[in-house]
């Protein structure tokens, strides 16, 4: 039996070697797979939001996520839709008892319909700061009461001035009004004092003088907003921003209660200065509206927070357009309104609209 | 020869008295015309209404400690208890304590003014030499009043030629300034000043308003 030729049939035990061509291909599989690891690194790691882009450290941003959060649980409202406001810089709102809006802007006020129509326009002698609605028992608007810079004038549905008060105090800055049958409430927050007064401007009573005897230390407002209400039984309901609560008086001026506190939490008010704006709900329930975090919540009788009507988020503010420190940007706040339906009229001056909020039909639990 | 010679250094003294005299005056009329062109003294700034604290201004400056610092504006400050550029926003206690103060190096210095029927009032002051100039206080502010607000600090900036932060603001809120008046205020606080300084008896705020710029 012949051998086998071993120069020519390769040894069992020696190992294939690969043929040239195998080991590039080897290699081009090698480089093609770091490549596509270090594509896959890159593409996890590309700042698309251009949030790194600033290579500033964590410690030296303000972070609001946590505030801006409102839990979806605890919001209670949703919005319906929302109407023009037919004013270029809308300033203040007003609900009337027949479900038609009044908008402060400009240099006029809008009477807009509950679906958004243009009723009428009311021209003013100067552009306004806030505005109030004196209705009689049977709900028609009569007149309505509003105030600029220098000035507070009464003029009709029709828009003919009725009358004007005397000239403003240099530093006066009426930042609202309210109004019962006989009276229209002044909250000027220049003065720091909130006046009852008749419907031809006359002063019959001054709230807010600081008395330390009585622990009273006035109204503290750290900036210009304070928003006062009317309630059913002879009282205000006036907001101490600067003291993050809203206090009871009677017309008398007396001091009756008091709720509100300061935390960032969601059941208090936020900042220095909180609420920005109140309204009340037919039933004698609260909404108020913070600036800084814009939150819109609706609180009991008695100052307990029932529901959230709306947050950042729903109002269109992620938590990094909050912290905008440019000049315009400083201290937004959206006015609020009631209808006698209970729905809450939010006044968006960005957007020029009034946004329409109704109560979602399950439960309200903010918790 | 002679004569040929003799023209031929009239003509060079001829030339070299209209060179001479061309070139006299060239440099003259130069002169003057640098001296009208000259460029003023213009000084880095930015423009507070148009800043949003990105941070830039902290890590972006050739300076190992930026030359860009908070200031306050005492007439828009509201002199609060709770000051959002003062308290970090998760604060646990309306105290002094670092971790309860949103300045990340403590620059922010709060001070006890008046106590009235159990409401304080702090003022708010910057330890200029901590502040790096994040801005941190200014977003917490600008949540409320708005009263601080960042400039480019003239004693410390080197005026780069081409402002290493000015390249990198997002919101292009930096220029320049004449040099006599190199610091602008927010507008707010520009409206409060004028105002005040209208008023009898204000030398120090028309003082202080000639030194700013007014656009």
């Amino acid at each position: 039996m012949a051998e086998p030729n071993r120069q020519t049939a390769p040894d069992a035990a020696e190992a294939v070697r690969p043929a040239a061509g195998w080991v590039s291909g080897r290699m081009a599989g090698a480089v093609v797979a770091v490549a596509l690891a270090v594509g896959a690194y890159a593409l996890t790691r590309l700042d698309s939001w251009g949030e790194q882009a600033t290579s500033v450290p964590a410690r030296l941003q303000l972070d609001l996520g946590a505030q801006a959060q409102v839990p979806a649980e605890a919001i209670g409202y949703t919005e319906q839709g929302s109407l023009p406001t037919h004013v270029e810089e809308p300033r203040a709102l007003v609900a009337a008892p027949d479900g038609t809006l009044y908008v402060a802007g400009d240099q006029a006020v809008a009477h807009v319909a509950a679906d958004g129509v243009l009723l009428a326009t009311l021209a003013l002698p100067e552009p306004p700061r806030c505005l109030a609605a004196l209705a009689d028992a049977a709900g028609t608007v009569e007149r309505l009461v509003v105030a600029g810079d220098r000035r507070v004038v009464v003029v009709s549905p029709t828009g003919a001035v009725l009358g004007q008060w005397p000239e403003l105090a240099e530093k006066s800055v009426i930042t609202a009004l309210a109004a019962t049958p006989h009276h229209v409430v002044v909250a000027d927050a220049g003065l720091r004092e909130v006046r009852i007064c008749d419907l031809a401007g006359t002063v019959q009573q001054r709230i807010g003088t600081p008395d330390p005897d009585r622990n009273m230390p006035g109204f503290v407002l750290p900036s210009p907003y304070f928003d006062v209400v009317c309630g059913d039984d002879e009282t205000l309901w006036v907001v101490n921003s600067g003291m993050r609560r809203i206090e009871c008086y009677s017309l008398s001026g007396e001091l009756q209660s008091m709720w509100g506190e300061a935390s960032s939490d969601l059941a208090g008010f936020f900042g220095c200065c909180n609420p920005a704006h109140l309204a009340r709900l037919p039933d004698g329930r609260f909404v108020t509206s913070e600036k800084g975090i814009p939150r819109i919540k609706v609180f009991s009788a008695i100052g307990e927070l029932e529901t959230v009507v709306a947050g950042p988020r729903e109002l269109g503010l992620n938590a990094t357009a909050l912290v905008d420190a440019r000049g315009d940007a400083v201290g937004r706040a959206y006015d609020v309104a009631v209808r006698p339906d209970g729905a809450v009229l939010v006044l968006d001056t960005k957007q020029r609209r009034v946004r329409v909020f109704q109560p979602r039909a399950e439960g309200r639990d903010p918790t | 020869m002679a004569l040929i010679a003799s023209a031929d250094r009239r003509r060079f003294l001829r030339d070299a008295i209209r060179v001479t005299s061309a070139v006299t005056l060239g440099t003259g009329v130069g002169f003057l015309a640098g001296q009208r062109g000259r460029p003023q003294d213009l000084r880095w700034q930015l423009d507070p209404d148009k800043c949003v604290g990105c941070g830039n201004c902290a890590t972006k400056c050739v300076l190992d400690e930026s030359a860009v610092k908070a200031v306050q504006c005492f007439d828009m400050c509201g002199y609060c208890d709770i000051c959002t550029g003062y308290l970090a926003t998760d604060y646990q206690q309306v105290d002094t304590a670092a971790e309860n103060q949103l300045c990340p190096t403590g620059a922010l210095v709060r001070r006890l003014i008046e106590e009235q029927a159990g409401q304080r009032f702090y003022e708010y002051t910057i330890d200029t030499p901590l502040c790096i100039g994040c801005g941190v206080c200014v977003k917490g502010c600008a949540l409320m009043n708005g009263s601080l607000y960042l400039q480019v600090m003239h004693d410390r900036c080197v005026n780069c030629n081409e402002c290493a932060i000015a390249v990198s603001c997002p919101s292009r809120a930096f220029d320049r300034l004449p040099g006599e008046t190199p610091y602008r205020l927010k507008r707010q606080a520009l409206a409060l000043l004028q105002q005040k300084a209208a008023g009898p008896g204000q030398d120090a705020a028309r003082a202080f308003l000639e030194q700013v710029y007014q656009p």
